[in-house]
């Protein structure tokens, strides 16, 4: 009997001992990652992310380039990429210059001339430069008078639309998105180059989050 | 006197026992984190008497007071406990916001919108949060889904007022697919604050389809024309203002093991919000109750993990109840004493409390004005009223006819 007591006893120490909690949890944390932006992050959903600003981008120029329109030219046409008409009408938060600024930059180095690309986004830095000079705040630069600024041939245009879709038993969640591009000719408004890119994502949060 | 010491050994040990039983329960009782964490502590429940705390979005008039504290508590947000990040972020972001400290506000709103899209599928975190021992609170927050709207719908008031509609709108849209998943078809999107101010950045952008998403919240909140006509009919949309009104609705872990998560609804004493200007005054749509949206969700998932553990608790308590109800009768009885508290202890360490951690900035009732503040004219006097026709709570603005963007005020009465 006095046997089984004491084992009664430890027991109940080993337990009470047993159920210590660790108050706060412990981590080390993550050094930093370098993470490949062509692939999915560590954090992700189903809005637009990396992968798809640089596969999209990475179509478009291929596309632009291969369009006899537009690189077959006697003289190398003037084009303005930029987001200014670029709408997002989609429910993914994006800011539009990530695609706009990759498009262009990425077209200025494999275009190789056939093409000239205006920095319409950068117009006030030009406007102010060429103010000044004609105040005589500053001389000249060493390429002779300031130029005036450039008219284009094409300008691009484009929109982001999205589609949502939810499943209120399983919550999961699918938004699909339709991007396009085009390329408007100035003053007739022809469109002499588009092109579309869909994506699609459905995604499922844990069971702790439905 | 060999019986007399072996007493004596018993006696002590059953005491050294119970100190022991005493302790552990001390314990486990929660205590706070010792993070210092000044800025919510100082912001809980700290109202403003007397004045409606409000700002014009971008303006230069700031709570210089607050954001100091609130800049304070966002450099200290990365030492805070990794679940409840979101949420201090979201707070931060908020009161921020209603400060007028529009970076800070968009950096910590972001902070908590990136967690709250980030789609989490089963980890060690998750799997311990569904385990006995594990609670819902070491869950990392996103909110349930009232929060998650208040969270994308005060971010898309920061880009309005920047002039940003179109991310605007993909805020707002983002919002109204927060309440999606509810359980009744007719409590899925239903915020009216959210579609109107999504029609208001149609109408900012020019958007072609403005007219059909016009008619789409007509036949939605048919039975709100009144209050939702004059709004309708402001076709060119210059000033908004958002007046969130009453204590957030109270999470309670209800039932007998705190395994249901339920609200409790503090009534707000405000009972009309006003706009007065020289041409009258003008009385601000009630177009939500968080409580409402709070309560029509349905059941969560959780619920039924946490009803799971519940019943393990009952079970094991049963067998402690048991052990105690024969100890009287039985030789040995002191044995079985502790086989009860043996049992109500293994029963402690499962974990069936629901989640109630809240974003306590968020308010009860969300009033909402949409005008052309040209046809207004100045000043304005924003005014919060009781039931009584007592002013509670009131501010003189002065809005900047001269910007091109729309003016955007934000307000808060915590009463």
């Amino acid at each position: 009997m006095k046997n089984f007591l004491y084992l009664i006893c430890l027991l109940s120490f080993c337990f009470g001992g047993c159920d210590s909690k660790i108050r706060v949890e412990n981590t080390r944390g993550q050094p930093t990652l370098m993470e490949d932006p062509q692939t999915t992050g560590a954090v992700a959903g189903v809005g637009v992310e990396s992968q798809d600003i640089i596969s999209i981008t990475d179509k478009m120029m291929r596309d632009i380039l291969a369009t006899s329109a537009i690189t077959q030219h006697p003289e190398p046409p003037r084009v303005v990429i930029d987001s200014s008409y670029f709408r997002n009408e989609s429910s993914s938060v994006i800011n539009k210059n990530l695609f706009t600024d990759r498009l262009r930059i990425e077209l200025n180095r494999a275009a190789a001339g056939k093409m000239v690309f205006l920095a319409r986004h950068q117009s006030g830095m030009t406007e102010n430069e060429y103010k000044l000079e004609q105040e005589e705040v500053v001389t000249e630069g060493t390429q002779g008078e300031t130029k005036q600024a450039l008219g284009y041939d094409y300008r691009l245009g484009g929109r982001i639309a999205s589609l949502d879709m939810v499943d209120p038993k399983k919550g999961t969640m699918s938004r699909y998105h339709q991007i396009t591009f085009e390329l408007i000719e100035r003053g007739s408004g022809v469109i002499v180059w588009s092109n579309i890119y869909e994506l699609k994502k459905s995604a499922q949060d844990d069971i702790i989050y439905r | 006197m060999k019986n007399n010491i072996s007493k004596l050994i018993c006696s002590t040990i059953l005491i050294i026992l119970f100190a022991a039983v005493v302790c552990d329960a001390y314990w486990k009782s929660n205590k706070p984190n010792n993070a210092t964490f000044n800025g919510i502590s100082a912001l809980d429940n700290k109202s403003k008497s007397m004045k409606l705390d409000s700002h014009i979005l971008c303006s230069n008039e700031t709570d210089q007071e607050s954001i100091k504290v609130l800049e304070e508590s966002y450099k200290k947000l990365e030492v805070s406990p990794i679940e409840s990040r979101p949420r201090y972020a979201a707070e931060i972001g908020i009161c921020a916001l209603l400060s007028n400290d529009v970076n800070l506000a968009e950096n910590a709103l972001d902070y908590s919108i990136t967690n709250i899209e980030n789609i989490t599928t089963a980890g060690v975190r998750e799997q311990k949060v569904t385990s006995t021992k594990g609670s819902e609170e070491q869950k990392i927050f996103k909110g349930e889904p009232h929060e998650k709207v208040m969270v994308y719908l005060y971010r898309g008031m920061l880009y309005m007022a920047k002039g940003d509609y179109e991310n605007s709108q993909a805020c707002f849209k983002n919002a109204a697919l927060q309440d999606a998943l509810a359980a009744n078809e007719s409590d899925r999107s239903n915020w009216l604050t959210i579609d109107l101010l999504q029609l208001v950045c149609k109408r900012l952008m020019k958007d072609s389809d403005e007219k059909d998403f016009e008619t789409y919240i007509r036949q939605k909140y048919s039975g709100e024309t009144a209050l939702i006509e004059p709004m309708l009919n402001c076709l060119e949309p210059n000033l908004v203002i958002l007046v969130s009104v009453g204590r957030v609705p109270e999470k309670i872990a209800s039932d007998s093991h705190g395994q249901t998560l339920a609200y409790s609804n503090s009534d707000s004493i405000i009972h009309t919000v006003c706009l007065t200007t020289n041409q009258g005054t003008l009385v601000l749509s009630e177009t939500d109750d968080l409580y409402v949206q709070a309560t029509s969700r349905g059941k969560r998932k959780m619920d039924d993990i946490l009803a799971q553990k519940a019943n393990k608790r009952k079970t094991i308590e049963a067998v402690g109840d048991a052990a105690a109800a024969a100890a009287p009768l039985v030789p040995g009885g002191i044995a079985l004493c502790l086989v009860k508290e043996l049992s109500w202890s293994a029963s402690d360490g499962i974990k069936s409390s629901a989640d109630c951690r809240t974003i306590r900035s968020i308010g009860q009732k969300l009033y909402l004005f949409i005008g052309n503040k040209f046809q207004l004219g100045q000043p304005l006097k924003l005014q919060a009223i009781n039931v009584d026709k007592e002013v509670i709570a009131e501010k003189t603005i002065k809005i900047d006819n001269g910007s091109s963007v729309p003016t955007v005020i934000v307000g808060r009465v915590p009463y």
